[in-house]
């Protein structure tokens, strides 16, 4: 099967005052029709840029290199003009904050029937009754009389199912969705994602969706892509990769995780990752996760390991790997 | 919504209460005696005093103020001590001057300030920034009375093309009138586009980084739709209320310009009225003047709470 969307050696470099940042580095990832595919990582690692950049949403301070195929077009040479065509309607996307995500002066009808006016050439009366259905399939109370609503009379759940209604209103191919329950309480989460799945079901929307929550990754993604600092560190089934983790970044994310079925006192406290993200200035010649790594070696800070197949269906960028915990407390060696 | 504008009409009434009490006693606060003034400075004090009592100036303030507010709400202004007309009657008449000079300006204001601020803040740090943020700050540096000055220099001295000052009713010709206000217009206007334009461009920047702006591209919309439509009416919601703000330092412009232009307006009655401390005839055009910052604050309220429904509904809920 062809990919739906395929991203190739994808590069993004800022230009800031304080000189160049790479923020991702040959990143590659694809989806597949109907597909969930997660984009996990900490804050600052790149996820976000990655999406926006699929969507060239980026500021003219980077510059993005690399391919991005969605079916057969490429997107990264289509003109202004195209790529406004292939926005909304083949790929859409839903942001973390649903709380400033909406623009306050207008009507949610107004803004959703308005990716309907544009791409499907409705009028604003079939605008508006197709996005009173649209808000009804996103399980809003009352769309009738919502519909005439504006955000600020919304809770950031109802906002963020506008959102959807609006991101999934011309059945795109793609969805690409940032952090879509991060600002959300934990039972608004779980709806919002009961929402997903059920569009993916529907409408065979295949999902990227960016998160650092693995509780969420576990609960709706297929597969799962592990990025640090611009790199993708891991890759593989969300099963396999939950249970056998081979890179110790995968492992340590996953050992930050509370895991209620794990009762048996298998982990008992849970175990952060000491450091920060780096900020990467140009191609790194050393694994990027070498100065947090309890694993690494003189070969981790010479040269960077290549992404391998290490499990039948997993791979993973490691010199190390395994999936046995690291323990902290002993300290990062030197 | 109805008990925003209830609540605004509520307090812009009581605004005018105060500051009828405000003029009441500023202008008596000015040197100089009407009394005198009328009789001329060698009457004699019985001649004066005559006059003090004909005008009721003899009485305590608070009785002098009930009956000019008593007067004032049968719309009975009183009678110029200096003109012996009725102050209702000169005011009637040179309201409609004034306001076409004010509406003028804005217009003008409007149309450079508007297009020029959007233009900056969308191209942002380049030429097209630079150039309307310099004219502003030069628009903002010049004094009314030296544009004025300059523009009479320009277009009347030495070009001869239009009339250096003077007034003409519209309704007795159109291009008369127009050709005379062009220039006073412009004086006012000038300096309110300076101010207008740096808030729209600051206004549009605003909107233009926020989520929604991001969101609205993500839809696919054009450049023009996601900013003339969804920045620009964020971004009204500050430039109308700065314009409310901008009318009341227009109607000090307007005394100032209307003087260099011989402009028989409200300004120039104002002016007039001080120098001949005719209390009536002053009394009369500031409280006008007031009444007309106070509705134009109130109406600017109620727009930017249809601008902005969250203002709307946030004060309708309490």
């Amino acid at each position: 099967m062809t990919p739906r969307l395929a991203v190739k050696d994808l590069s993004v470099r800022f230009g800031t005052d304080e000189g160049e940042i790479l923020a991702v580095d040959r990143m590659s990832f694809s989806v597949e029709p109907g597909e969930v595919l997660a984009l996990v990582g900490e804050s600052g690692c790149g996820k976000s840029v990655t999406a926006m950049s699929v969507l060239r949403l980026l500021p003219s301070i980077a510059s993005v290199s690399g391919s991005i195929l969605l079916d057969d077009t490429e997107l990264t040479t289509l003109s202004a003009a195209e790529m406004r065509e292939v926005r909304g309607r083949d790929i859409s996307m839903i942001f973390q904050e649903p709380m400033t995500s909406l623009n306050p002066s207008f009507t949610i009808g107004f803004q959703i029937g308005e990716v309907l006016r544009r791409h499907e050439g409705m009028s604003r009366r079939q605008a508006r009754e197709r996005a009173i259905e649209l808000l009804e399939l996103v399980r809003m109370p009352a769309p009738r009389s919502r519909v005439d609503e504006y955000p600020h009379q919304l809770s950031g759940g109802m906002r963020q199912r506008v959102m959807i209604a609006m991101a999934v209103a011309c059945s795109p191919k793609v969805l690409i969705a940032d952090e879509p329950t991060t600002a959300l309480d934990v039972t608004i989460q779980a709806q919002i994602l009961d929402i997903l799945r059920d569009l993916r079901e529907r409408v065979g929307t295949s999902i990227v969706l960016i998160t650092h929550d693995l509780g969420v990754v576990a609960d709706i993604a297929d597969r799962v892509e592990v990025m640090y600092a611009g790199h993708k560190v891991e890759s593989g089934p969300v099963d396999d990769l939950f249970e056998n983790p081979q890179h110790p970044y995968t492992v340590g994310l996953l050992g930050a995780v509370p895991r209620p079925d794990l009762a048996g006192g298998i982990q008992v406290r849970l175990q952060e990752i000491p450091g920060l993200v780096p900020v990467l200035r140009s191609e790194p010649e050393a694994c990027v996760f070498a100065p947090r790594c309890l694993r690494a070696t003189t070969e981790c800070r010479e040269a960077m390991p290549p992404l391998e197949l290490l499990q039948p269906r997993q791979h993973a960028a490691c010199f190390h790997p395994g999936s046995r915990v690291a323990d902290y407390s002993e300290g990062v060696s030197a | 919504m109805k008990w925003y504008v209830l609540r605004r009409l509520g307090i812009s009434v009581l605004t005018l209460v105060l500051s009828t009490m405000v003029i009441f006693v500023a202008v008596r606060l000015l040197p100089g005696d009407t009394a005198q003034v009328m009789a001329g400075e060698s009457a004699d004090a019985g001649v004066v005093a005559a006059i003090r009592a004909e005008y009721g100036l003899n009485q305590p303030w608070p009785v002098q103020y009930l009956q000019w507010i008593g007067h004032a709400l049968r719309g009975d202004l009183g009678t110029s001590a200096g003109t012996g007309l009725s102050v209702a009657g000169a005011l009637a008449a040179r309201l409609p001057v004034t306001l076409e000079l004010a509406v003028l300006a804005v217009l003008i204001a409007v149309a450079i300030a508007l297009p020029l601020g959007q233009l900056a803040a969308v191209h942002r740090g380049t030429a097209r920034d630079y150039l309307p943020t310099t004219g502003s700050l030069i628009g903002l540096s010049v004094p009314h009375f030296w544009l004025g000055l300059l523009l009479i220099l320009t277009f009347s001295v030495n070009l001869g093309w239009l009339p250096a000052s003077g007034y003409v009713p519209f309704s007795q010709s159109p291009v008369g009138n127009l050709s005379r206000m062009i220039m006073p217009a412009s004086v006012l206007g000038i300096g309110l586009a300076a101010v207008l334009m740096r808030q729209m461009r600051s206004a549009m920047l605003e909107a233009l980084g926020s989520d929604y702006i991001r969101t609205a591209r993500a839809k696919g919309l054009s450049e023009r739709v996601v900013v003339g439509v969804h920045a620009l009416r964020n971004a009204l919601t500050t430039v109308v209320t700065v314009l409310g703000l901008e009318l009341g330092a227009l109607i000090s412009g307007v005394v100032i310009t209307e003087q260099i232009f011989v402009i028989p307006g409200l300004g120039k009655m104002t002016l007039d009225s001080v120098f001949s401390r005719d209390y009536t005839g002053l009394q009369g055009v500031v409280l006008l003047t007031a009444t007309a910052y106070i509705v134009i604050n109130f109406l600017v309220d109620v727009t930017y709470s249809l601008l902005n429904p969250r203002i709307r509904v946030g004060a309708g809920a309490s």
